[in-house]
């Protein structure tokens, strides 16, 4: 099945947090957060999510690390996407991963 | 944005959190990997418990009868399940422990606080942090963990001598799986870069 492979699996999860990510910069910007800005950070996550996963889940890397990591590289993506400053960008992609990272754990504390 | 916009999309990124959950829960425990049972056996804790009652810290998040009931079988059987245990009850106690609290200490329903378990009083006996939790190894690997101890309470000292513990196989000894793999990760990274800065020239061009 698709959604089983390495490929599907991965696509499955770059759309979700790209879906998550979208919601919370949506709520947060408004009319700001464009199409544009919606296709930019599909690629984005694709740049990072991949990647995350197989520092976190292969290499064994600490899951605060890959996650600052993350917050740290789509910074700038995400600032020139929203025409803000790097500043700002780093703030809204902490916002964006932070609301995610913190829906996984939330998932892990409530089901273990 | 207007007010009616806004709470459709809150609406959706809602939905979209609870669809996800459980990829996420998938995605947390790490590709290739699988949930595991991990039990800890205190082999020998009968012969103390015409003097004392164990204890095992943590349990359950809530003092009550739930876990006084989980206590007192854990008291019987000297073996727990700790693979289920909450990570977040691990923490706020630093660890696995094993308490000793003699008889005479104990509350009349036969427990004691947790609070005591925690930062025991003179009398109660706590051991040195115990072995962490297996929760996940990689999915080649066993599907059950023992770690054994041996009991011994010397000098009014709680001693744990660690007879058995079943380790994980180490990442270097597991074969990688394809989803985590590097190239995957690779080839995504590079056609995002591409897609992400061919899109911001274009854009710029404009």
């Amino acid at each position: 099945m698709f959604a089983d492979s390495g490929l599907g699996r991965t696509l499955t999860l770059v759309v979700l947090t790209w879906t998550i990510e979208s919601a919370v910069m949506r709520i947060a910007l408004g009319d700001r957060f464009g199409r544009n800005s919606l296709i930019d950070l599909f690629w984005i996550n694709l740049l990072t999510n991949p990647a995350a996963n197989y520092a976190y889940g292969e290499l064994g890397w600490n899951w605060w690390l890959v996650e600052s990591l993350v917050t740290i590289t789509e910074a700038w993506p995400i600032a020139r996407s929203l025409r803000v400053s790097i500043g700002r960008g780093f703030v809204m992609s902490l916002l964006a991963n932070g609301v995610t990272a913190a829906v996984g754990r939330g998932v892990e504390v409530l089901t273990s | 944005m207007k007010r009616g916009s806004r709470r459709q999309l809150l609406i959706a990124g809602f939905g979209a959190c609870l669809v996800s959950a459980p990829s996420l829960k998938a995605d947390i425990l790490s590709p290739g990997s699988k949930r595991v049972s991990h039990k800890m056996k205190f082999e020998n804790i009968k012969e103390y418990e015409k003097n004392y009652k164990f204890f095992f810290l943590p349990l359950t998040r809530d003092e009550g009868l739930e876990w006084l009931k989980a206590q007192e079988e854990f008291g019987k059987s000297g073996v727990i399940s700790v693979s289920g245990i909450n990570p977040v009850a691990v923490a706020v106690t630093k660890g696995f422990f094993l308490v000793a609290v003699p008889r005479s200490m104990l509350d009349p329903d036969g427990g004691v606080s947790i609070e005591k378990l925690r930062q025991p009083p003179a009398g109660i006996l706590k051991s040195e942090r115990l072995v962490g939790q297996i929760r996940a190894v990689d999915v080649s690997d066993e599907d059950e963990f023992w770690t054994i101890y041996h009991v011994k309470i010397v000098d009014g000292k709680l001693q744990t001598g660690l007879i058995r513990h079943d380790e994980p196989k180490r990442r270097d000894q597991v074969k990688s799986n394809s989803f985590g793999s590097g190239g995957l990760a690779l080839i995504s990274a590079i056609t995002a870069a591409g897609a992400i800065w061919s899109r911001f020239v274009v854009r710029s061009e404009a």
